[in-house]
Parts: structure tokens; C-alpha cells; sequence
């Protein structure tokens, strides 16, 4: 399972390319329970449905979601404040 | 124990190329329908217009007039797909069958989507033959290489009946099991089935598989595959996409000598919703990925809802259900079907069927909308209800209801109901119940059970169960009803013409009649999508040689329930 990666001051990435439903979803929380509050979680993925999945997730887990970017053709950038 | 083994199978994965993870379960499979595919089809209208190519309407299988039909496969290049008009020309099908297989970030949107598409279309559409489109099946890959669009030709012979034909193909099933396992290649295989049994077809049934699969396992995937296919029907030998990737399905068809169930007009108050047996088989699988990657899941499943021991037994009895083909329920239907051109009646027959297997508790609301009714379920029957609830809670599952080779939902009148769960309840598996009815004529509206809720994660997916006309696409790529009266002159009546017209229509789910004059000549009044009407007046004349046609178009009244001979 993919582990999210200390990139900068608080920032965290999480790279879930090639990665599908289930996986996304499940990764996510796993970071969101692991992370400290107050940091922000950058999670990447290919895949289409993760960008309307993993923000879902954030918000019921009661996560501020800073916004869904497509950061080159078909790969996106979903950042989260926890 | 279990983890140990799971672990095992994820590195034999690995080995033969497949990274488990990126391998599409249930709940990822299939192009987004209502966020991408429906959009992108309403992008494509204009584009369609242009070409010689027709969009059936969406059903779980395409239906087409015929005795008998014989199947011929492409594969063509998602980049630039191209295929010889002399050859559609010559092979003049009857439909085509399509399965996509793209790289998920081409389904990412309606409008990236629609680009694959209408290179496709263009390719099919380019003849002199209009080509009749009868199902499309896409599944997205996290492989960027392993893209293709097969495209089956099916061309039906004969005029008696109906051909009724489907592809269905999916990735993997069970990763616990073998790579070429069984139990797998026989839910695969009855998944692409399930369609055809949910419309009553299961006669002269022929079978087309697609299989693809890391060469050490190729031979004998294929022997498997032939083997099964071979014990439930005709094997139709055809070519494969050899990716060495993944793939189990079939393009499959059958003959039915009844009337299908497509009767949704005459859905109103009265009518009952019947499932074949409890519906959400997907929820077990993803459920056990989940479980197995994820330490802390795994604990808190074993706490609130069974030890592993426990599910693993659940899960490979759901998987031997799953493996079992609904021969017996398609059966059951047909015995509820009208003979060829005698007129529905709701004290004998079944009006609707829908496969209840992807898209779950969905499959009500599509009913739903495509009749003009609202539909109340009382009941959401599940293998677990306890597993469903855990998936959705944990975000493993958007919607913790959908399935594979699963339930067939039935739309029958009230009065009818005791005889047909009597009969239903002789197939193997088979837990028949009412679970819900027709309120009346809608707007498309289900209403579910707030506890039912529990099963879907996703709010989006929430808001669409009680909406109204959402999945607009659906019914609404029909978009321009309107009206054909036709005079046919000729050597046309005593001929079979009117029961061919009336084939033909169901068929493109148009109603109206057809009705001889005392002249000589044959009325024909059709309602439905302008390009269907126009289609199907354009074809009237096929095979009757002395037969000439004038046709006026106007707006529909939409005063019919059915195609009528008169």
C-alpha cells in the first residue's frame, strides 16, 4: 500500500498513480488518520473517478478541501488541509 | 493465514506483470455512465447525424429481428481506428457489438471520451451500409498500452423472432483466485450471458469469448474458456486481443421466438418489482482487497462484522453463485412471454426485465425514467447486508450494491406475481421476492428506503437515486421524438410484411401500428428518436422485393404504448 512522503514544511505527498477503486479511497484515509493535524496532504492520481472519490472521503472525514488541479493532461493534484 | 496467502498471490501477480492495485475490481471497471459516456454521447449527436450509423436504444442487450445470425470480429486501433467500407458494405450486419478497452485518462471527461469515440464512429459510419450500433461495452485500463476497440458484427438471418445479443467483459473478479481460475472464467463468461437470459433468450445460444491473458497462462486460459463455452452453448471461434492483459468475457447470442420484454409503456400502478434472488456480490471482493491492504480495515472488519475464516467461506460460496449461469431463471421468463405478435397482457406476461448485476440499485431508477413512472422499493435484498454496509462506510465501494452474473429484476403485474416467484423459485440459487412497485406514471423518480442509503458512500450517487430525469443521457440520447406515416405499396400484404414491420420496431423500441388497406397497400405509423423512425423507415422495404415507400414526418403525439398490427 502506498505511503504518503514528507516533501516540504508540513506537506505531504501521496502518489497514487496507476492505482484504481478500491485503492485511492483507502489510501487516503490512511494518510489523513496517520498525518498531524494542520498539515497538508497533496494526493496524486490518474485516475478519473479518485478526483470526486478521495475528495469525498476528506470531506466526511471532516477535511477541508483545498482543490482538485489537473496538473498535466490526465494526472491531478488533490490537496487537503488536515 | 489468510494474509500470508494473499500476499502470495499479489507477488504471482506481480510476476506475471499485473500490479494488483491497478487491476480494475467492480467498482472501477466501466467509463464513468453518467459523468462521462451519456454526456459524450450528446456531445457526438451532431457528429452521428452526419454519419451512416444508428444508436439503439439502450437496453441490456441488442434485440434484432432474426432465426439464426453468424458473428465476424475486428480489432481496431484506438488512434487511429479505420475499417474498409467495402467490408461493411459486403458483410452488410445487422448490428455492431463494441468493446473499448481505453487508458482511464482518455474516460476522464465527456469531451476527452467523445474524441475516442467519434474516431470510432467515423470508422464504422463511413459505408454505404448504415450501421446499426447495438451495445457498446468500455472498460478503462490503468495500461496505457493495452488499448483496443473490438468491434462483432453480428448479422442476423431469417424473420421469424429475434436475435438478441450482448458483450460483456471484465478484468478480474476474485483476485484470491488463480489467474486462469475456473470458477472466474465461468462468472465472466455468464456475465455476458446474463443479458441475453434477462431478456428470456436463451435458445441456440452461441458464444464468442474474449480472453487475453500473460502468456505463461494464455493456453490455458483459452482451453478453460473454449471448454466452458463449449458446455453451454455454440463456441464461435474468433480472434483475441493479445495485450497480455487481463480479459474475460464474450460476445454471446441467442434466439428468442417470443416477444420480448420491453413493454415499459404499459408500466403503471399495479406493477410489482421482482428480484431473482439478493443482489451486491462486488461489495464481498473489493471488501476482501480492502481488508487485505490494509492492517487497520482488517481489524475493524474482524471486530464489527466476521472473522476472515468466516468470509473467506462467505465469499467463495457468493463466488460459486456467481459461477452458476442463470439458465433456468431465462427460462422461467420465457414461459412469461408473449408468443411472437400476440399483444401484451398483464395477467400473463412480464412487461420489463433488467439485469440488476453493475450498476445495482440503479438498475430501478433506469427503469424508472425510461418508462415514465416512479418506482418505491421497499426491500434492497443483499448477499450481506453486513458486508455492503462496511464497504460503503469505509469508502471501499461508491455503491456497495452493484454486482456481477447477478439478480434479474422483473416489472410484472401484481396479479401475476404468486405464479411467477412459484416458478422462479425452481432455479438453482434462485430467492425470489417482491421488493417493490410502480407508484404510478412519473418524472423517473425511485424512491428507496432511508436505511438503504447505507449502501452508498458517494453523496453524488445519493442525490441521483430521487432525482428526477437524471441520468438524462439515457433516456434523453433519444432526443427528438417524432412521428412517421408511411404508405407501402407493392406485393406487400400476405407476404409477412406487418410482422417484420413490428420486429423491426421493437426492435429500435418504436411504437405505433401497422395495418393493411383495402387498397392493397400498408399504413405504417411510427413514433419514436427521429433517427430510429428514420432508420426504420429507410429499412421497411428490405427483403420484399416488389415494395415501394412514401413517408411524412411530424412531431410524435406519443399516443401509443406498443407497435400494433392492425
Amino acid at each position: 500500500m502506498s505511503e504518503a512522503v514528507l516533501v516540504g514544511d508540513n506537506v505531504y505527498v501521496l502518489d497514487l498513480k496507476g492505482r484504481v477503486c478500491p485503492y485511492p479511497q483507502l489510501a487516503t484515509l490512511r494518510a489523513i488518520r496517520a498525518l498531524p493535524p494542520g498539515s497538508t496532504l497533496e494526493v496524486i492520481t490518474d485516475n478519473p473517478p479518485s478526483c470526486e472519490n478521495v475528495p469525498a472521503v476528506a470531506r466526511r472525514e471532516g477535511k477541508e478541501v483545498l482543490g482538485v488541479f489537473e496538473v498535466e493532461p490526465g494526472v491531478w493534484k488533490i490537496v487537503i488541509r488536515l | 493465514m489468510s494474509l500470508e496467502r494473499f500476499r502470495e498471490r499479489v507477488r504471482l501477480y506481480r510476476e506475471a506483470g499485473i500490479a494488483l492495485e491497478s487491476l480494475s475490481l467492480g467498482c472501477s471497471v466501466k467509463v464513468d455512465l453518467y459523468n462521462v459516456l451519456y454526456p459524450a454521447l450528446q456531445l457526438l449527436k451532431d457528429e452521428v447525424y452526419k454519419l451512416n450509423l444508428v444508436i439503439a436504444p439502450r437496453e441490456d442487450a441488442a434485440i434484432m429481428p432474426g432465426e439464426g445470425a453468424y458473428l465476424r470480429r475486428y480489432f481496431l486501433n484506438t488512434e487511429e481506428p479505420w475499417l474498409e467500407p467495402s467490408e461493411i458494405e459486403k458483410l452488410a450486419p445487422t448490428v455492431a457489438i463494441v468493446l473499448a478497452q481505453l487508458y482511464m485518462g482518455k474516460a476522464a471527461s465527456a469531451d476527452v471520451f467523445a474524441k475516442y469515440v467519434a474516431k470510432l464512429y467515423k470508422a464504422l459510419g463511413s459505408s454505404r451500409h448504415k450501421v446499426w450500433l447495438g451495445k457498446g461495452h468500455s472498460i478503462v485500463s490503468t495500461k496505457k498500452g493495452a488499448e483496443f476497440f473490438m468491434v462483432d458484427f453480428i448479422k442476423a438471418e431469417g424473420s421469424r423472432g429475434y436475435v438478441v445479443a450482448n458483450n460483456d467483459t471484465i478484468q478480474v473478479i476474485d483476485p484470491s483466485e488463480d489467474l486462469d481460475s475456473q470458477l472466474q472464467i465461468a462468472v465472466a463468461v455468464n456475465n455476458a450471458l446474463n443479458d441475453l437470459f434477462t431478456k428470456g433468450a436463451w435458445k441456440d445460444l452461441h458464444i464468442a469469448p474474449v480472453y487475453d491473458g500473460p502468456s505463461a497462462y494464455k493456453a490455458s486460459i483459452k482451453a478453460k474458456v473454449e471448454g466452458y463455452v463449449s458446455a453451454l452453448g455454440k463456441l464461435v471461434e474468433a480472434p483475441q486481443p493479445d495485450m497480455g492483459y487481463l480479459l474475460l468475457g464474450a460476445t454471446a447470442y441467442a434466439y428468442l421466438d417470443r416477444e420480448p420484454p420491453l413493454f415499459y409503456k404499459q408500466l403503471d400502478e399495479g406493477f410489482v418489482v421482482i428480484v431473482t434472488r439478493p443482489f451486491g456480490e462486488l461489495a464481498f471482493f473489493t471488501t476482501y482487497v480492502a481488508v487485505h491492504t490494509d492492517e487497520f480495515l482488517l481489524q475493524r472488519f474482524e471486530r464489527e462484522v466476521m472473522s476472515l475464516e468466516q468470509f473467506e467461506r462467505e465469499k467463495r460460496r457468493v463466488l460459486e453463485v456467481m459461477a452458476t449461469p442463470n439458465l433456468e431463471v431465462a427460462k422461467a421468463i420465457y414461459e412469461f412471454l408473449p408468443d411472437l405478435g400476440e399483444a401484451f397482457d398483464p395477467a400473463s406476461h412480464i412487461a420489463a426485465t433488467i439485469d440488476v448485476s453493475g450498476p445495482g440499485i440503479f438498475v430501478f431508477k433506469e427503469v424508472a425514467e425510461k418508462a415514465g413512472v416512479d418506482i418505491r422499493l421497499l426491500d434492497v435484498p443483499l448477499m450481506s447486508d453486513r458486508i455492503s454496509a462496511f464497504a460503503a462506510e469505509n469508502y471501499v465501494m461508491p455503491d456497495a450494491t452493484a454486482g456481477t452474473n447477478g439478480a434479474i429484476a422483473i416489472f410484472a403485474h401484481k396479479r401475476l406475481a404468486d405464479e411467477l416467484i412459484q416458478r422462479l423459485s425452481k432455479a438453482p440459487h434462485a430467492r425470489p421476492l417482491v421488493i417493490g412497485e410502480v407508484v404510478g406514471k412519473g418524472e423517473g423518480r425511485l424512491v428507496v428506503p432511508e436505511w438503504a442509503l447505507k449502501y452508498i458512500s458517494s453523496n453524488k450517487l445519493r442525490e441521483k437515486l430521487g432525482a428526477r430525469q437524471i441520468l438524462g443521457g439515457l433516456s434523453n440520447v433519444v432526443s427528438r421524438p417524432v412521428r412517421a406515416v408511411a404508405y407501402v405499396e407493392g406485393r406487400v400484404q400476405g407476404v409477412g410484411f406487418r410482422p417484420m414491420a413490428r420486429a423491426r420496431a421493437k426492435a429500435l423500441s418504436l411504437v405505433g401500428y401497422a395495418k393493411n388497406l383495402p387498397d392493397g397497400r400498408v399504413e405504417v405509423v411510427v413514433e419514436g428518436d427521429e433517427e430510429r423512425v428514420r432508420k426504420f423507415v429507410e429499412e421497411l422495404c428490405r427483403g420484399f422485393d416488389d415494395c415501394r415507400v412514401s413517408a411524412a414526418y411530424s412531431p410524435a403525439t406519443g399516443e401509443f404504448k406498443d407497435f400494433e398490427i392492425i
